[in-house]
């Protein structure tokens, strides 16, 4: 495992939080919004200008700036996150049916 | 504030796009009063519990500005967590996204702490269940020591069995319990006896917020928790104290907040491991593929750009024809209200008065109000599809070079409609130095009022070939004087330092109908109300200067305006102005369009084309350009000086506005002028 900032992840690779570089009062607000050391953050899109979006606690989406991106440091994860197409799960357990994305 | 109350007051809590917002619809109805919390620029919601919902009973609901955490690092969350602790709401009512249950419970978890009687409304259980969560709405009440209500806020699904639990915790009959987060060893020890201190030292805080909790919020560092327990207690942040957070943080190698707040979330990942039976797997959304397009590099920005020009495009060209018709109506009204007045045998002064303030002041106004509704309609769409936080996101970069958030766009653009909505439109913005920042900057955007100046004034005096050019310059000179007052801005009256950009991007969502028309309603119902009123004072003592002393023609030399003009010559002859022309200016106070007028009364010249013809004859077209460029900068019209005190929320910002514009005015026009000379116009 190698402790990179958030910039180094591309696009579905994932990283534990390791520290948040950023002045205190900043610093605890991303750790209460969900960017707690330990848990898990995955690249979900990388856009415009370093801009990107990432997921925090499973589920939810999250978009932060390049410097931010810079201040945020991961333990890279090897695995990678692989989904499957769209409104199918990998698997495709349970409910076979497709889901309305809202 | 304890004391009787008559009803029991609902507060709702709970972390931004959680659907809060439809729960308090869903509980309120249309009875609903939108203001700003005392002091605040944020936006503060209350209302009374619908009949239908309340039975016999009946409850205040507020709603509490939306927050992750009751940290105090955003106003927001500061009023808050001040309105739990001060106001002591009977019940609290904290909304969270079932498909989000671990970083939603933060917020819970803090009420929890803080001693509110919690109720959870476990809202969007639909979309959960869809997206493959298996949820034990009954284990999470036990785990987390208060009742919790499984929700479908859209579509009106478990609002009565809320405002039922809601009402058996009001009356201390719902299931509850304390809970206590395990902060570790070496923490508890040192929050004991910082506890022991508070409750020894400082027991007003002790009382008011809890020992153990004020203890917790110290050693947080949390300003304003330490500054109201040092009132009573100086030495409490002593080096001892110190020390041990040293010490922790060399033991586990981070901050003793970062520790309590992990201590916090592995306190819910307990929970939220118990309860969620049964998790989807991690997959890509539709919003995520949407995503892909929308904040795409080559995409994003033409996207973005569209979304404006069709919004744009349907408040004004939707709003044509209801504008014609409101105008037909003001005038209609006018004419009917002025033969009324002549029958009645008012005296003269009377009807005069009438007629200038409520038609020509409120009427005027009153025309735009079509288009401000559709403006209010378009935003609440792009709001409550999702769209408008992806806006922010492609526009951050750009905004941020120039002082101001990604959000800050649209107020912007929408300022070249009118400015009044557009500074209402700032509300988007959550942040309130970015809402105040944006709102300042706003009036240098050129309305349509403005434009309308422009073009005639242009038409006047330029070549058609470059009366386009002359009119277009003047929107650079907007641009660019944006820019650099929004830098300026940022330097010295933001007091928080410019924030990277982090903001949750909510799944893509159809919105529901009674949600946007409700939020469209309630913001045009604010902008009647309150500018209404301010707007016909201001109209009633513009008509009272322009007809008195006794005898003085309306708005001539001998009228107060007129010595007001005659007095202010000196300070305006470095632009060349003369007291017509500061007249004239001094109308359009009242209404930007009202200067052309203005001029027509002065010049006694009835109509368009014979004004044009005179004013040739007295400016020369560089005189005519300063006078645009000032016409640009100065002074906002009384609306938008109302709307920006009503949204300031203070008459300090309303009348810095009015400063610091007209002194910009002055000196970009004097500026435009000595360039103009030196390069041989004139």
């Amino acid at each position: 495992m190698a402790k990179v900032s958030l910039r180094a992840l591309n696009e579905r690779e994932s990283g534990i939080v390791v520290k948040i570089d950023a002045e205190p009062q900043l610093r605890r607000h991303l750790t209460e919004m969900g960017f707690d050391p330990g848990s898990i953050i995955t690249v979900i899109n990388k856009g415009m200008a370093g801009l990107m979006v990432v997921q925090i606690k499973g589920c939810c989406r999250v978009a932060v700036s390049r410097e931010m991106a810079g201040q945020i440091y991961v333990d890279k994860l090897e695995e990678e996150f692989r989904p499957g197409p769209c409104g199918h799960r990998r698997g495709r357990r349970g409910m076979g049916r497709r889901h309305r994305w809202w | 504030m304890t004391g009787k109350k008559e009803f029991p007051v609902f507060a709702l809590a709970g972390n931004p796009n959680t659907g809060k917002t439809t729960v308090f619809n869903a509980l309120t109805g249309t009875h609903q009063k939108i203001g700003n919390w005392p002091g605040a620029t944020v936006e503060k919601k209350s209302g009374r519990l619908r009949k239908k919902l309340s039975g016999k009973n009946s409850a205040r609901i507020v709603d509490l500005p939306g927050t992750y955490s009751l940290s105090a690092y955003t106003q927001e969350e500061l009023i808050a967590r001040n309105f739990v602790v001060e106001e002591e709401p009977d019940v609290v009512v904290d909304v969270v996204d079932a498909s989000n249950l671990e970083r939603n419970l933060y917020l819970a978890v803090q009420l929890k702490e803080l001693g509110a009687n919690l109720v959870i409304a476990l809202n969007m259980v639909d979309i959960a269940h869809r997206r493959g969560y298996k949820i034990d709405a009954k284990a999470l009440s036990e785990l987390i020591g208060c009742p919790v209500v499984p929700l479908v806020a859209d579509k009106e699904e478990g609002i009565e069995e809320l405002v039922e639990v809601a009402f058996l915790a009001a009356g201390g009959k719902a299931a509850s319990r304390q809970i206590s987060v395990n902060y570790g060893k070496d923490l508890e020890g040192k929050i004991e006896e910082l506890g022991e201190r508070i409750s020894r030292k400082s027991p007003s805080a002790a009382e008011k917020y809890g020992a153990r909790w004020a203890a917790v919020k110290l050693l947080e560092k949390d300003a304003d928790i330490i500054q109201k327990v040092q009132t009573q207690d100086k030495g409490i942040c002593d080096a001892r104290l110190s020390d041990f957070e040293r010490e922790m943080e060399e033991k586990t190698g981070e901050p003793v907040d970062i520790t309590i707040a992990s201590r916090r979330y592995g306190f819910i990942n307990g929970i939220v491991k118990t309860v969620i039976e049964k998790s989807p797997e991690e997959r890509i959304i539709r919003s995520d593929q949407i995503d892909r397009i929308v904040t795409n590099p080559l995409l994003g920005v033409p996207l973005f750009l569209l979304v404006m020009y069709s919004l744009f495009q349907f408040v004004f060209i939707t709003g044509e024809p209801l504008m014609g018709l409101m105008e037909a109506g003001v005038g209609l009204s006018g004419s009917f209200l002025g033969e009324a007045l002549s029958a009645s045998k008012a005296p003269a002064w009377f009807s005069e008065l009438i007629l200038v303030a409520l038609v020509d002041g409120v009427g005027n106004v009153l025309i735009f109000l079509p288009n401000i509704l559709l403006l209010f309609l378009g935003i609440a769409v792009l709001e409550d599809t999702g769209y408008m936080a992806r806006a922010a996101f492609v526009m951050s970069r750009v905004m941020q070079k120039i002082g101001l958030h990604g959000k800050s766009f649209i107020p912007l653009v929408l300022g070249f409609g009118c400015n009044v909505p557009a500074v209402m439109a700032a509300r988007t913005l959550k942040n309130k130095d970015d809402r105040l920042l944006t709102i300042l900057v706003n009036p240098l955007v050129p309305c349509a009022a403005r434009m309308e100046v422009f073009v005639f004034l242009a038409g006047a005096f330029f070549a058609p070939t470059i009366a386009g050019q002359v009119v277009f310059s003047l929107m650079l000179l907007s641009f660019l004087l944006i820019a650099a007052m929004g830098l300026l801005f940022r330097r010295f009256i933001a007091s928080e330092t410019k924030q990277p950009f982090v903001m949750e991007l909510p799944p893509y969502h159809v919105p529901t109908f009674k949600g946007i028309f409700l939020h469209m309603w309630q913001r045009t119902k604010v902008f009647v109300q309150k500018a209404g009123t301010f707007i016909f004072l201001v109209a009633v003592i513009m008509w009272f200067l322009a007809s008195y002393p006794q005898g003085a023609e309306y708005g001539g030399s001998e009228s107060y305006i007129g010595m007001a003009g005659h007095m202010l010559e000196p300070l305006f002859q470095p632009l060349g102005f003369d007291w017509k022309g500061i007249v004239a200016l001094l109308f359009g106070f009242l209404a930007k369009e009202v200067v052309i007028s203005a001029f027509g009364i002065l010049y006694s010249v009835a109509d368009e084309a014979a004004l044009t013809d005179t004013l040739a004859t007295v400016w020369t077209p560089l005189q005519a350009y300063v006078f645009m460029a000032f016409t640009l900068i100065y002074v906002p019209c009384i609306a938008t000086i109302a709307v920006i005190k009503q949204e300031t929320n203070s008459w300090k910002w309303a009348g810095f506005t009015i400063f610091y514009s007209t002194v910009l005015a002055w000196l970009i026009a004097f500026i435009v002028l000595q360039l103009g000379l030196a390069l041989g116009y004139g």
